[in-house]
């Protein structure tokens, strides 16, 4: 029992029931529930609403992460190319990993959300800091890992299907299947998208401030997933997962350019084989990946570009309960990245061979405290980055009351554009190095009728040699020529009151980041002491909403600051304020649900900017119809 | 100059309020949160477009810390003193950009104030002199900078240096005309009391009656314009990266009247006696046009990516070429525009990033940015060694009249940048604060 209490799974395992046909024996099915230890103790880790995340699944993940998350985005239309900072870092400090695989693109170095579909994606977890440093490198500011559907745990089939329609000429469907037959598991997803993003804005450029109706913004995207599993046996899975995301999209001007055709079209393919066995006291899993990108540009001034990338990543993971309440975790990384651009690179494509290890320690000697210790080094293309590592602390004294606590260094690599960019890559480029510290508390009751939670962080990070590309004459070369200081407070409040049949529930988050650079490229730099780009000192966030039985209410309102949108700060985009609200209801006849729900976005009709002069949408609609078979 | 904009009204706390900005007659109410000095103020505009009153116009104003949000124009404070005619007004509690012209005293509920709403002039309310937005009376004596700003960032624009006054403005362009210049301010020419603006990423010309700047009209419809070249009072020539054609028009009418067909992209241009002479980047050409017919009529590969083309006052023709940025060592060519046979040839080293040739007012000097600015007599036989000036540099320009040197520094391309003016022997005289990359100068007739 106290092995079961203090068990290393970080997993709930439910023992499948087995049938003995003929002279097989039947084994009651057993759950077993093992208390979850942090992935990374004494860190910040969140994880998407149920009902938020079905909502704004079909809009996209930028709208997902913006709407949940402490994570500010800019896009630059709906749909369209959209980045992120998490805590003040660049849209490149941040990891996006998937299956535990990282899959930023190596030549930009970060992960263009828009181009993300979420068919077979179920949720979005965000691990902040130097929480990332428990799978992968590189996730300075945070790590995004998009949570593959979970498979079924009982025989049968499920079916989700979904389909929508809304303002803008938007339409979409998707289809979810899951399966299981005794051992053998696995799901299908599909998803189809277009929306034309034919909205009317306001010119802000002419003198007349005409009403127009953006031109050339059209986008579509498709989106598949499969995956295979069985259970060799109680302690042995293989799995095997497929996925692939095309994204076609028209490029539109500014409400300052000449209008062009341009278009651009994304697809990707990410392919995993894994294998875990799970022992009576350790559990390996063994992951061997396939990535591949594919990027085309096509204007009416016929240039064109063709960036091609492709990696075999290969991940090893070992856990072993050490006993006296300690927990070991080891791994090992063995990446092959290479990259083609028909534009910048030569004609050959360029490789990088990466290799990384890292080993954890865990002290839980009781319920309510616990200590990790973690250190983790990477070897690209021979040489040793920096040392990354990680301490942290977290202590509940009361069921109600808790502290947590990390500092960590983490490590970012220069991109393979940063390196062999014609003209001006740079192969003397040195790592970006972070360094970062955070520390929190967390209020948390919960009786029948009442939930409250609220947790409070504090964060500050030093990230030295940041890479920005500067002038050298007329050719334009990435150099370690800056230092940034961020610092933040994230607090997140979500509480519930059960009232007879009606559930009350109200989430807010509020950030404030301070994201400033500290050195410069040259005495005369004007950017050192002001706040980085488009990344808001204050972002608020809040929902609320009522449910009765099946019925739900649902009101969200968001506050983005005023956002600087040059480096010395002498000119910003105003803060804006986005309110939505949705409504549904579900019927379900036995194993039959059918509901449906009708989302209002920008409920005021504001009129606003993400980035400088591009039109944002008005008051828009979205209807969506959903079955589900269980 | 006809003032730009100036009305004295009086107001109290929640009495009708008018003024004008611009052309517009803006109509609101004084909501009055304190009437006292040292308070916060707000004006509440009834019936304007907050779009008038956009950040980024007031800003373009030099009003930094002058905001609108729902249609409230909140006058927000800075820990100044706000002088309105040598006479401190308030203290603390107001916006240095409060300042007054003309004159007129107001009373009314006892509370003295004085609100004006002035496009330039903030005197001893702007504590940074050198760059800050000011009155200007004409346009028509002066050096104009070229903002490009970012691409895509909307953030072009145009400052102006006044001969008379010795003052840089910013922002000009939108202060006058209520719009934004557009998306990378290329590069302007003047001819008589016009100028005209290219603005490369909004595929347009703006042109500008220099006497206030007001807007003479637009030539739309272009690719990716750069340059432009005066032929005549009747003919002018655009030059552009994606079209593969230099377009024709009519600096008068502002009608387009053709293109030229060319391969490739074409940066400078310059007109001599034989002919404009074109720097065809995109197809290593120097290229010759007939400005009788419009029409090519030779060509000649100097090296890869000509850019640059001044005539000095011999009247030959230099070319200045990026090398390909790193696949040959750029150079310097002096070629006959009549027979456009190259008549010297000068090798860079592969490691350095010449650009922005120019000539001095005599023509019998040239100038460039390469980490510095170098200087060379037209008849010498070798490129200098030493920088003329050691400076940053994006790009150099001479003034035709007093033979000044303005060098544009772009610091790190995302803030504002400067310029700085040097005498013709390199001593430096005086630095600006202007805006988002400054590039080329364009110099009044």
């Amino acid at each position: 029992m106290k092995n079961i209490g203090v068990c290393l799974l970080v997993l709930m395992i439910h023992a499948t029931c087995f049938a003995q046909v003929g002279d097989s024996i039947v084994y009651p099915e057993v759950q077993i529930e093992a208390q979850r230890i942090s992935e990374a103790i004494g860190s910040s880790v969140s994880e998407t609403d149920t009902l938020l995340y079905k909502l704004l699944q079909s809009k996209g993940l930028t709208q997902v992460l913006e709407v949940e998350s402490f994570i500010s985005t800019r896009s630059y239309q709906p749909g369209g190319t959209a980045i992120f900072s998490v805590r003040g870092s660049g849209p490149q400090h941040t990891q996006v990993v998937w299956e535990g695989v990282p899959i930023n693109d190596p030549m930009l170095g970060l992960t263009d959300l828009s181009t993300i579909s979420l068919s077979g994606i179920s949720g979005v977890r965000v691990l902040y800091g130097g929480a990332g440093l428990t799978n992968n490198s590189g996730g300075i500011g945070g790590t995004i890992e998009l949570l593959s559907t979970e498979p079924r745990t009982k025989d049968g089939v499920d079916v989700n299907l979904n389909g929508y329609a809304g303002s803008f000429a938007t339409y979409g469907v998707s289809l979810q299947l899951r399966d299981r037959y005794k051992k053998l598991f696995g799901s299908t997803s599909v998803e189809y998208q277009t929306s034309k993003n034919d909205f009317k804005f306001r010119n802000l450029a002419t003198l007349a401030k005409e009403d127009k109706v953006l031109e050339h913004a059209s986008v579509k995207r498709i989106g598949f997933s499969k995956s295979l599993g069985v259970n060799i046996n109680q302690r042995n899975t293989l799995s095997a997962t497929i996925y692939y995301s095309q994204v076609s999209k028209e490029l539109p001007p500014s409400m300052l350019m000449v209008a062009s055709v341009e278009t651009l079209f994304d697809s990707d393919i990410w392919a995993s084989l894994n294998w875990r066995r799970i022992g009576r006291k350790s559990v390996v899993s063994v992951t061997a990946s396939y990535i591949y990108g594919n990027q085309q540009y096509f204007d009416n001034n016929q240039y064109t570009y063709h960036h091609l990338y492709q990696a075999n990543k290969n991940l090893i993971r070992y856990k072993l309960n050490l006993g006296h309440n300690l927990h070991f975790e080891a791994g090992g990384d063995i990446f092959t990245e290479n990259a083609k651009s028909d534009s910048s690179y030569s004609a050959q494509p360029h490789w990088r061979y990466w290799q990384a290890a890292f080993a954890s320690l865990k002290y839980v000697p009781k319920k309510w405290v616990a200590a990790q210790v973690l250190v983790r080094e990477d070897v690209i293309d021979g040489k040793f980055s920096p040392v990354q590592g990680l301490v942290g602390v977290e202590v509940k004294p009361t069921k109600w009351f808790s502290i947590k606590g990390n500092v960590s260094r983490n490590f970012r690599a220069a991109t393979l554009n940063d390196l062999y960019w014609v003209p001006g890559g740079n192969r003397d480029l040195k790592n970006e190095t972070g360094f970062s510290a955070e520390g929190g508390i967390g209020l948390k009751t919960k009786t029948k009728a009442f939930g409250f939670s609220f947790d409070a962080t504090y964060f500050h990070s030093e990230i030295d040699n940041w890479i920005i590309w500067l002038p050298l004459g007329n050719i334009w070369t990435p150099q370690n020529k800056r230092a940034v200081r961020s610092r933040g407070i994230e607090t997140k409040l979500k509480t519930s009151v059960n009232i007879g049949k009606v559930l009350l529930k109200l989430n807010g988050a509020y950030t404030w980041v301070s994201s400033k650079v500290t050195e410069g490229s040259s005495e005369n730099d004007a950017s050192v002491g002001n706040q980085l780009i488009y990344v808001p000192l204050h972002q608020a966030k809040a929902h609320f909403s009522v449910h009765l039985a099946k019925l739900f209410l649902l009101y969200g309102h968001q506050y983005i600051g005023l956002r600087y949108t040059t480096s010395d700060n002498q000119s910003s985009l105003p803060a804006y304020q986005l309110s939505y609200v949705s409504v549904g209801y579900e019927y379900t006849i036995k194993k039959h649900t059918i509901g449906v729900n009708l989302t209002v976005d920008n409920l005021f009709n504001k009129d606003y900017q993400s980035i400088a002069w591009r039109p944002m949408p008005g008051r828009s609609f979205l209807i969506n119809l959903n079955y589900k078979f269980l | 100059m006809k003032k730009l904009f100036q009305s004295i009204q009086s107001f109290v706390p929640f009495r009708s309020v008018s003024f004008t900005l611009g052309t517009r007659l803006l109509k609101g109410h004084f909501l009055g949160s304190g009437s006292r000095m040292g308070e916060n103020h707000f004006l509440q505009l009834t019936s304007v477009q907050q779009a008038e009153l956009s950040p980024l116009f007031l800003k373009e104003r030099g009003w930094p810390r002058l905001g609108v949000a729902g249609g409230e124009l909140k006058l927000s404070s800075v820990n100044s003193f706000c002088h309105i005619l040598g006479t401190p007004l308030l203290k603390g509690g107001m916006s240095s950009f409060l300042l007054f012209k003309g004159g007129a005293e107001v009373r009314g509920g006892g509370f003295l104030f004085i609100l004006v709403m002035a496009l330039f002039g903030f005197s001893s309310c702007n504590t940074d002199d050198k760059g800050g937005a000011t009155n200007v009376d004409s346009f028509t004596n002066g050096v104009f900078v070229v903002h490009e700003g970012n691409f895509q960032g909307g953030n072009a624009g145009l400052s102006f240096f006044n001969k008379y006054n010795n003052e840089m403005s910013n922002g000009v362009f939108t202060a006058v005309n209520s719009i934004p210049l557009g998306d990378v301010g290329q590069s302007m020419v003047t001819l008589g009391d016009v100028g005209y603006v290219v603005v490369n990423n909004s595929g347009k010309v703006e042109v500008v009656n220099l006497e206030d700047l007001s807007s003479k009209g637009t030539i739309t419809g272009l690719s990716s314009p750069r340059y432009i070249c005066i032929v005549s009072n009747s003919t002018a020539y655009v030059s552009d990266l994606f079209s593969g054609a230099i377009t024709v028009f009519n600096p008068q009418t502002l009608a387009t009247s053709g293109t030229i067909t060319v391969t490739g992209q074409i940066e400078e241009m310059v007109k001599t006696s034989s002919g404009v002479i074109a720097a065809g980047t995109g197809a290593n050409q120097v290229y010759k046009i007939n400005t009788t017919n419009n029409t090519l009529i030779d060509s000649v590969n100097v090296g890869i990516g000509p850019s640059n083309v001044v005539r000095d006052a011999n009247g030959k023709v230099w070319v200045m070429t990026n090398g390909g940025f790193g696949t040959e060592a750029p150079k310097l060519v002096r070629i006959d525009p009549a027979t456009l046979n190259v008549e010297l040839s000068l090798d860079f080293a592969s490691t350095d990033f010449p650009s922005s040739l120019k000539t001095n007012a005599a023509g019998t000097s040239l100038y460039w940015a390469n980490g510095g600015v170098f200087k060379m007599d037209i008849s010498a036989s070798s490129l200098p060694i030493t920088a003329f000036l050691s400076t940053a540099v994006y790009k150099v320009n001479a003034d035709p009249e007093t033979d000044m040197v303005y060098v544009s520094d772009a610091g790190d391309f995302n803030s504002n940048g400067k310029v700085y003016r040097y005498e013709s022997d390199g001593t430096p005289v005086d630095t600006f604060n202007v805006g988002v990359i400054p590039g080329e100068f364009a110099f009044t007739e």
